[in-house]
């Protein structure tokens, strides 16, 4: 990553952020509601997106990523779908960077995918709290976080296959 | 998979546990209240209920039935309230963040409401 030349870097950027914008258009149209899943759960695909070019390239990209996955959002759903995404996105990202800055090889991608899941549901049941103004909604949380640990698994498994391929296929490239 | 892996995943799925605990707690009247914008705008005493009743609020349709509380109707784009199971359990909440209405349903021992406002 870091002896890529400019070009290079668009490039990567360029198709990474176009996975990240086709997953998310993926899980919202092509899988349709899974009847046990609550409402507004995703299974944050595109998270797969965001965790590993963090991993590649550090905080910068990860949240340039989750800014253009929220403009995305906010063209194609609406404004609240837009404040949903940044809120889960920023939060989740901060937290992903900080993991993997502190702690290289205490947790692979599953421990990583379940704590970011946790905090993006997080931060957007924070900002469904401060958008309706009642507290009371915290309590969706707890069904959010038993699906943040099966979604958090999924996608980190996906990455601990993918990743050192694609580690391999950069240092060759 | 590592086995920091295993203590987070334990750790998470423990503090669901811990979340849940309040909804089976034994409980005696069950009320819904409907909040716009945070103030309560109804609360609708479930248990004393004879036939369901509707209420509308703020682009949001609400039933109250018996067992709980549902929404049925929304102007909203992404329909999450309208798909969202009926609140059955003490602390349910449900929101239609969209239109700043949440349905939450309480099932406590004494109802502490003096009065209630329609």
């Amino acid at each position: 990553m870091k002896n890529m030349t400019k070009a290079q870097k668009t490039a990567l950027y360029g198709i990474l952020s176009a996975l990240a914008l086709l997953l998310s258009v993926l899980e919202n149209y092509l899988i349709p509601d899974i009847p046990f899943l609550p409402p507004g759960a995703k299974i944050g695909l595109s998270n797969i997106i965001t965790m590993l070019t963090a991993s590649l390239s550090g905080f910068s990209g990860a949240i340039y990523i989750t800014l253009l996955k929220g403009l995305f959002a906010f063209i194609t759903r609406g404004a609240t779908a837009c404040i949903m995404s940044l809120s889960g996105g920023i939060l989740s990202t901060a937290v992903l960077c900080l993991i993997l800055r502190l702690n290289k090889d205490k947790l692979s991608f599953v421990g990583i995918g379940v704590l970011c899941a946790c905090f993006h549901n997080l931060g957007q049941l924070a900002a469904a709290l401060v958008i309706s103004g009642t507290p009371m909604l915290f309590n969706y949380g707890k069904y959010l976080l038993i699906f943040a640990v099966i979604t958090g698994t999924a996608t980190g498994l996906c990455l601990n296959i993918l990743m050192p391929r694609i580690e391999a296929a950069l240092r060759t490239a | 998979m590592k086995k920091g892996d295993y203590y987070v995943i334990v750790s998470v799925l423990a503090l669901c546990v811990l979340l849940f605990i309040p909804s089976f707690l034994p409980s005696g009247e069950k009320t819904a209240e409907v909040y716009v914008d945070g103030e309560r705008v109804k609360t609708v005493c479930l248990t004393s209920l004879k036939t369901e009743e509707r209420f509308e609020a703020a682009g949001c349709e609400i039933l109250f039935e018996k067992d709980g509380a549902s929404f049925i109707k929304s102007d909203c784009p992404d329909q999450l309230c309208v798909k969202c199971k009926k609140l059955k359990m003490n602390g349910d909440s449900m929101a239609c963040v969209p239109n700043r209405v949440v349905v939450t349903v309480r099932a406590e021992k004494e109802n502490n409401y003096d009065i209630v406002a329609y």
